[in-house]
């Protein structure tokens, strides 16, 4: 137990430090900023760590942190202006080439046919050539991994990679058991990283269905615009251009990369300017930011959405009643400007607009009308007041603010809501045992694309359905929309699929979340993707 | 009694001023949940992060509840917290302690070597451990901080025991053939209640503390609970965006409980056990 005076102590330093700002929240290390001029690295302090730097291990969003910086691929997304001067942003609706300087695809969608840039090496020195582009994708493929399922587009038993093949030296073929208009798509992903083959054999080669454990804290070579200069897990990375690489030179030659974990670090960085770049700022800490002369803030759009699951084993939410009810007791508009802070665009559909296949008429956000939830509630046979549990993750400010604000609002309509906040080791078990009632998710897919998305948001058959949401018939046109191979036709599709999941009211959508950037003053350019290439920031 | 509380607070203005704003606080968390208008769970979406004004004296916060009415809500919630863990850790110290000092041999033994192993975790972890293991939330807290309590009073009871059964006066009533209950009722108890009353009221402002650091940590009160610590992580990243207001008040609260408990404490001490036998208390320098 603490002594009298400690305890005193503790008492006077927690008020002193709250109100002097929680200063003592900053423990990232100052690298610079001696002179604005940037002679020193560009700073990027970016929210979360990764847990490997192999693309074929990579999972989870913060695992890409450094993924298109060291590896590059064979097509790129496509960019479109971002929303501030100087920015661009990626276009998952368009592909540039990146290692293949052209690509065919076969009359039948299932083969895809790539031709190499000539004279392409990796840091090491050694050709980036078809072989290292088949040695790469059979990794990823034969480790069955994450990066599996990225590059099978989610197809998972049986894969939709039917085998990698070398044409010649600068041409490799990709075939696929069933045509798939979105596998450039995976393609662009860093699970479809070209690895350098010299490193991986110097370092235990490939095993089947097992990560090489070199590679979580060491890079598998160079192919990207960038090599790893230093590397300390879960705290930072320091980039220097790479002399070998193919592409454009990096507009700044050194880059040191902090991870951190903890959003009011991240705020506090920033504010006090010591960072150029700052990526994954709450929302709150971004408004607070605007028209600080610290920074300029843009806020990118992206295919991420704040939604609440609602898990329909769940008796009461197997009840589509009950669940329209639920879509009209919401005041979005209010909530969105104040929990949102404004940020993000409202909706209601299966996908957010920032997606590929979106239907911006048949996704129109529900209407507030909380007497025609009361009604509904009502007509729905499920005894009032109506409970159920909501679960968010624990330690995330926000989505707690956001909870409380669900709880108050759907008090109103004698619907009771506990809070239940999990840890995140715990969120993936809980998720995949289907062990909650309601959960709230602000997320997106790995590849941005309805059809991986519906494939575990919805799809009826598939394992990773962690709502067990079904409805037969955008279910159907789910299906067919991904092996549609004509845009306008596969549109029809994806439209048939909105009609239909928005009429089921199969989960609550609140609104699309951007991500947050901060850029010092002095910043000229930046091309914000989901998975971050600090190639173009300067 | 009247001469006890006469003395307590012929200690000078800290103590009448450490009583004072105690009762300042314990009054805030009997009205201000009754009297003051505003609810501490019910948001309101147009006012968030609203400065101190008169509509809300201590601001709102980040859904625009009225940190007053959470203020108040939490004060009760803490005071309550800690009278429980206390009452209970004495109760509990207290049969341990008495067993232990007058079984004597083996019982002793074993029962003391269980108070070590609990005391040689610090005190925070171990309330972290007990309250992971039974799951987050007040009830799980509540019965973490009594754990970390138990030791401390059972160490005290047993060292009293040990003291009283060895007065002379004590071991003549034994050599009458006097029971062990009336023993204990009448010459152990009444002996030993002053050193537990301090003991008490030194360990009530590290119980609060306790709570609130398990509350800071996301183990304690859940959403939306208003317990002061859980009110400090709220406030948090509104701190840095200026809005210093949602974690500044309960800090403050904490501030005032823990140093007008020391500050009492204190002068409780002085008052039943003026020539400093009680030097051994936990919290008592």
């Amino acid at each position: 137990m603490m002594g009298k005076r400690s305890r005193l102590g503790a008492a006077v330093l927690t008020t002193v430090v709250l109100a002097s700002g929680c200063a003592g929240a900053d423990s990232t290390p100052d690298v610079r900023k001696a002179d604005t001029g940037r002679k020193g690295p560009l700073l990027v302090n970016i929210l979360g760590a990764p847990t490997t730097l192999d693309p074929a291990v990579a999972c989870g969003v913060n695992d890409m942190h450094l993924m298109d910086n060291l590896y590059s691929r064979l097509v790129d997304y496509g960019v479109k202006p971002g929303p501030a001067p100087g920015t661009t942003i990626f276009d998952p609706g368009a592909y540039r080439p990146d290692l293949a300087t052209s690509w065919e695809i076969g009359d039948d969608g299932k083969t895809y046919t790539f031709k190499l840039a000539g004279g392409a090496k990796f840091a090491s020195g050694a050709p980036i050539d078809a072989k290292a582009v088949k040695y790469s994708l059979d990794r990823t493929l034969t480790m069955g991994m994450c990066g599996k399922s990225y590059l099978n587009d989610g197809y998972d038993k049986p894969a939709l990679i039917k085998k990698v093949e070398v044409v010649d030296p600068a041409t490799v073929s990709v075939e696929l058991r069933w045509p798939d208009p979105n596998f450039l798509q995976a393609l662009a992903q860093p699970a479809a990283s070209i690895v350098d083959p010299t490193v991986i054999e110097a370092h235990g080669g490939i095993a089947k269905g097992k990560a090489n454990t070199h590679f979580a804290n060491n890079p598998a070579g160079a192919s990207g615009p960038f090599v790893l200069k230093s590397y300390e897990p879960g705290r930072s990375a320091t980039l220097a251009a790479n002399p070998a690489y193919h592409g454009k030179r990096p507009a700044s030659e050194n880059v040191q990369v902090n991870f951190i974990t903890d959003t009011s670090t991240l705020l506090l960085q920033a504010r006090n300017g010591k960072a150029d770049v700052t990526v994954g700022l709450s929302k709150k800490a971004a408004r607070s930011l605007e028209g600080n002369p610290c920074c300029k803030v843009a806020a990118f759009p992206s295919a991420l959405s704040l939604d609440i699951a609602l898990n329909w084993r769940y008796a009461p939410f197997a009840n589509e009643k009950l669940r329209r009810a639920l879509t009209h007791a919401f005041p979005y508009q209010e909530m969105l400007a104040s929990v949102g802070q404004g940020y993000g665009e409202p909706f209601y559909g299966p996908m957010p607009p920032d997606m590929v296949g979106y239907n911006a008429e048949g996704s129109r956000q529900r209407q507030y009308d909380p007497d025609l939830a009361r009604k509904l509630i009502a007509e729905s046979g499920v005894p009032t007041p109506v409970t159920f549990e909501l679960s968010i993750p624990a330690g995330q400010e926000e989505l707690s603010e956001f909870a409380t604000a669900v709880q108050s609002v759907l008090s109103k309509v004698d619907v009771k809501v506990t809070v239940r906040e999990i840890p995140p080791s715990e969120r993936a078990k809980i998720l995949n045992s289907g062990a909650y009632e309601a959960i709230v998710i602000s997320g997106g897919p790995g590849i941005v694309d309805p059809g991986y998305l519906l494939s575990y948001d919805m799809s009826c058959d598939s394992p990773y359905n962690i709502t067990k949401i079904c409805v037969p018939e955008a279910d159907t046109n789910w299906a067919a929309a991904r092996q549609t191979m004509d845009a306008d036709k596969r549109q029809e599709h994806w439209d048939k699929v909105t009609a239909a999941w928005v009429e089921a009211s199969p989960k609550l959508k609140f609104w699309s979340v951007p991500a947050m950037v901060a850029m010092d003053g002095s910043m000229s350019s930046l091309h914000y993707s989901v998975h971050p290439n600090f190639s173009t920031w300067k | 009694m009247r001469r006890t509380r006469r003395a307590l607070l012929r200690g000078g203005g800290a103590t009448v001023a450490a009583a004072a704003v105690l009762g300042l606080v314990v009054a805030a968390a009997a009205a201000v949940p009754v009297l003051w208008p505003h609810d501490a769970m019910t948001t309101t979406f147009g006012s968030i992060l609203e400065a101190p004004s008169l509509a809300h004296p201590m601001g709102t916060d980040g859904v625009g509840r009225d940190v007053l009415a959470r203020f108040g809500e939490g004060a009760r919630i803490s005071l309550l917290i800690g009278l429980v863990a206390v009452v209970t850790g004495a109760l509990a110290g207290l049969l341990i302690g008495l067993t232990s000092g007058l079984a004597g041999g083996a019982v002793d033994e074993v029962l003391m070597r269980v108070m070590d192993a609990l005391m040689a975790f610090p005190t925070l972890m171990l309330t972290m451990a007990v309250t992971i293991s039974l799951g987050s939330g007040l009830p799980s807290a509540t019965a973490g901080v009594t754990i970390g309590t138990i030791p401390w009073f059972a160490r005290v009871a047993r060292s009293e025991t040990l003291r009283i059964t060895a007065l002379p006066m004590v071991e003549a009533a034994v050599a009458l053939g006097m029971g062990r209950a009336r023993l204990i009722r009448a010459h152990v108890l009444p002996h030993m209640v002053s050193v537990l009353v301090v003991q008490a009221t030194a360990t009530y402002g590290s119980v609060i503390l306790s709570v609130a650091a398990l509350g800071f940590l996301g183990l304690g009160a859940r959403v939306p609970t208003p317990e002061w610590g859980a009110m400090i992580t709220e406030g948090m990243e509104p701190a840095l965006t200026g809005a210093w207001w949602v974690a500044f008040f309960p800090g403050l609260g904490m501030l005032i409980v823990v140093t007008c408990t020391s500050v009492l404490s204190d002068r409780i001490r002085d008052v039943l056990d003026p020539r400093g036998s009680f030097s051994g208390v936990k919290g008592v320098t």
